[in-house]
């Protein structure tokens, strides 16, 4: 701890101020020393103007950035996006932030990593919670974006997607039309290939919803009995419809008891999958 | 030689080189560990990929100060003259400068990568790749501060060109990628100009951009040919600079 020491070699500041360049240095110390305490004064109520969503840069720029990892630029830019509006002891609601600008962020930040879920997780689950509903449609835009193409993949995304233009934005079209996506992808939960079935039902277009129901009955080994114990109950009490696929069930239900029989295993009910940030319900 | 390189590994343990960098390093992951923690989603992957970029940019950095003001002090301490009044030839000096820096360099990726590995390993194949590039592109920066040192007679000289040809070196792609556009100036005479200039200026600066990429740590990497490209590189590259290092070192006049 050497540098703390004071020089032993040191005169006292009395005898230093016999030399005039010295009292005028010490003349100068004070003289600026106060300027100095008045311009804080000044200055002391300017504050950086902080925006909450920052602007969005250009995919060039993005990349000359990342310095050859775009990996971390994408990881630190959406870091960035998910605190902005609350940095600096800052805490904002979510309808003063301008919508469009986190769309283009996340369509930005798509360019640089596809297979992430932290983007869709923070449209679904945070940025979804806004006090104006209006502003979902980017949210649901951006989803709908994300998992079109590799449904199998990203399956939970359209279904949040549906979900929340079906719930949020109260539009059903644009919840049906991103529903229908899932119909008919098998390898995907049967209850997100009944999603346009159930949106069906919402707008009371019972045999449409049927036609979706008898769709995915088609596959009996890849539903549970209780998932067959569902369409049973969707069709007749919610549909109406039982009459009209009473049969079917019924030979599905003996295809299935047979199965039991022979010792073969009823599918596992499918949850959310690992990586998407949603709890799992007990047991599943 | 190799007391030469013994000397250059005493040197940098008595600069705290590898103390200081180490401890860099560690409140660099503890930063990312505390960063990544406070993401919503994939922690685990934000964590790695702070941890993984802030290393090589401090491992990087600090070889090349190391460098620049290693050599630096050798010339003007006319350690080098004695070097050289003994039974060694300039190309057996200058390779053994580089063998102790690679040395050196090795010794501060080594613990960066288990750091790296404790931090968590979610793709293996990714997790080795990006050690072994992160390896070969310390050697290779190596070779770029060496070069610059025994060219450039000032120590800042030294490392502020490294640096830059480092940053150059590591935007090459998107300098490239830009020259396949045509639109960025409005006159056509001088698109193509500078075209011409920055496909100039990538034959002669390595592709620092095929190195050490964070998203091998996370998804793995997406084909041997990755691979290839850095392994390939560094086979041109580290010995194109340490023969233009020695050229140029047997043309000085002591």
């Amino acid at each position: 701890m050497g540098w703390f020491k004071k020089p032993s070699q040191e005169i006292s500041l009395r005898q230093a101020l016999r030399d005039p360049a010295m009292r005028m240095a010490v003349a100068m110390f004070a003289v600026v020393l106060i300027a100095q305490g008045l311009f804080w004064n000044h200055t002391r109520a300017i504050r950086p103007e902080l925006g909450i969503v920052p602007a969005v840069p250009g995919e060039r720029t993005v990349r000359a950035l990342s310095f050859g990892d775009e990996e971390v630029f994408f990881r630190l830019l959406a870091l960035r996006i998910q605190n902005s509006g609350d940095t600096f002891g800052r805490f904002t609601a979510l309808y003063k932030y301008d919508f469009k600008k986190l769309y283009d962020w996340f369509t930005l930040l798509g360019h640089f990593n596809n297979q992430s879920n932290y983007l869709p997780a923070m449209a679904s689950y945070y940025f979804s919670q806004t006090q104006n509903a209006n502003d979902v449609r980017y949210l649901v835009d951006y989803l709908d974006e994300y998992g079109t193409g590799r449904v199998k993949e990203k399956w939970w995304w359209l279904v949040q997607s549906s979900y929340l233009a079906s719930h949020k934005l109260g539009d059903s079209d644009r919840a049906l039309e991103i529903a229908q996506k899932l119909n008919g992808v098998r390898g995907i939960p049967i209850w997100a290939q009944q999603m346009p079935a159930f949106i069906h039902e919402q707008r009371g277009e019972f045999d449409a919803a049927l036609g979706i129901i008898e769709q995915v009955m088609e596959n009996p080994e890849d539903y549970s009995q209780g998932e067959l114990n569902f369409m049973r109950h969707f069709v007749d009490e919610r549909l109406n419809r039982l009459d009209q696929v009473e049969k079917q069930l019924d030979a599905i239900q003996k295809e299935k008891d047979a199965m039991k029989a022979k010792g073969i295993k009823d599918p596992e009910p499918m949850g959310p999958p690992d990586d998407v940030g949603a709890a799992r319900a007990p047991g599943v | 030689m190799f007391s030469n390189i013994r000397y250059v590994l005493l040197t940098a343990t008595r600069d705290r080189l590898f103390l200081g960098l180490l401890v860099g390093i560690a409140i660099a992951a503890y930063i990312s560990s505390v960063l990544g923690s406070t993401a919503m989603l994939e922690t685990e992957q934000m964590t790695l990929a702070f941890t993984a970029a802030a290393a090589r940019v401090i491992i990087m950095v600090g070889v090349i100060v190391f460098i620049g003001f290693h050599m630096r002090n050798a010339f003007d301490a006319r350690e080098i003259d004695v070097l050289l009044s003994r039974p060694i030839s300039r190309t057996t000096l200058v390779l053994s400068y580089w063998v102790g820096f690679a040395a050196v360099a090795t010794c501060l990726v080594l613990p960066t990568v288990i750091l790296v590995a404790a931090v968590g390993t979610l793709n293996q194949t990714g997790f080795w790749v990006w050690s072994v590039s992160l390896l070969l592109e310390s050697w290779l920066v190596v070779s770029i501060a060496l070069f610059a040192a025994l060219t450039i007679k000032s120590g800042v000289g030294t490392v502020l060109s490294s640096l830059a040809i480092y940053a150059l070196s590591r935007m090459m792609g998107f300098f490239l990628m830009t020259t396949t556009t045509t639109s960025i100036f409005k006159d056509h005479t001088m698109n193509e100009g500078t075209q011409w200039l920055m496909k100039s200026i990538s034959m002669v600066v390595p592709r620092l951009d095929f190195y050490a990429k964070s998203n091998w740590l996370i998804y793995g990497a997406k084909s041997y040919e990755e691979v290839y490209l850095f392994l390939i590189q560094s086979a041109i590259f580290i010995p194109l600079l340490i023969a233009a290092s020695v050229i140029d070192f047997k043309r000085k006049q002591f």
